[in-house]
């Protein structure tokens, strides 16, 4: 069945996943119909793909490795952005307070004071 | 430095340290961020050692055996690159849960997946309801960006050519008897 476009290792995977599908859907069917299942335990089928992921996300911090990249991420989104939105703020509100105290912005040119 | 913080904690709460904690908790830069993780894990989710991700697999024989783990065939396996942190997690494609097909019979219909299938890493954002990034747009992104900032950037260029062709309420200029200011504010 090397034909229809895929693949050999494209057919061989997805004859796989079709034998899997199969066996799991059998296994679904016969634990959702389960009448003792329903008192026991936590009452709906387990499943433990969706638990294998839970797990993953409530543990990445074990995984976590600093490394450039994550350094280079948190540069540029946290120390970044802020120390430019500082020194910006910080340069633009000092020289228009000396402008103001020399007298070169007049008090009708002064934006926002009404603020 | 969060070491230090704990150690004077510890000294100022009169509780002794003992060498076998100080060693722990000064050998490895990580250890102190291992060990609340484990702290905080084994308090609330102690069976997360079960079904927790393994380590990033290095030979053959790791692979396969992840492979098997997560009920997948070895071709088909390919976990992500060690530092990004998932360990042996399996990266799966990109498909958004609404270019899943609406009509077919799934297990989980909720989720529009199977039982047993495994979850993509960043599920929670590929959600019917959330992001899709594998969706056939009607409109080209690029076609989106251009009307997008055509229409700002517009209306942006607009007011910059503009600014000096304001009006307001037409006046003239103060009307002062005599030749300019006849006035003095102060008394000399």
């Amino acid at each position: 069945m090397s034909g229809y476009g895929f693949s050999e290792t494209d057919c061989k995977i997805i004859l796989k996943q079709i034998e899997r599908r199969a066996k799991f859907r059998q296994e679904f069917l016969k634990l959702k119909s389960d009448p003792c299942k329903h008192s026991q335990e936590a009452g709906y089928v387990f499943d433990p793909a969706i638990q294998r992921f839970l797990s993953m996300k409530s543990c990445q911090v074990e995984y976590f490795k600093p490394c450039f990249r994550t350094a280079r991420f948190a540069i540029l989104t946290i120390i970044v952005p802020m120390c430019t939105l500082g020194v910006l703020i910080w340069n633009d509100r000092t020289e228009r307070e000396q402008k103001i105290r020399r007298g070169e912005l007049r008090y009708k040119d002064r934006l926002f004071k009404l603020a | 430095m969060s070491s230090k913080c704990i150690v004077y904690g510890c000294m100022f709460l009169n509780v002794k340290m003992s060498s076998l904690l100080k060693r722990a908790l000064f050998n490895n830069s990580q250890s102190i961020r291992k060990t609340a993780a484990l702290f905080c894990n084994a308090t609330r989710n102690h069976w997360n050692y079960q079904y927790q991700p393994g380590p990033y697999p290095k030979t053959p024989e790791e692979r396969a055996a992840a492979a098997k783990k997560y009920g997948m065939t070895v071709e088909e396996y390919t976990p992500y690159p060690e530092d990004m942190g998932y360990g042996d997690y399996p990266k799966l494609p990109d498909i958004g849960e609404d270019s899943k097909d609406p009509h077919y019979p799934y297990d989980n219909p909720e989720l529009k997946r199977n039982f047993n299938e495994p979850l993509h890493a960043t599920a929670e954002i590929f959600g019917g309801d959330r992001c899709d990034i594998s969706i056939r747009r009607r409109f080209s992104l690029l076609h989106q960006w251009t009307w997008f900032l055509g229409t700002l950037g517009g209306f942006a260029l607009l007011m910059v050519f503009l600014e000096d062709y304001k009006i307001g309420r037409p006046v003239t200029a103060k009307q002062i008897p005599g030749q300019g200011v006849h006035y003095l504010f102060s008394p000399n």
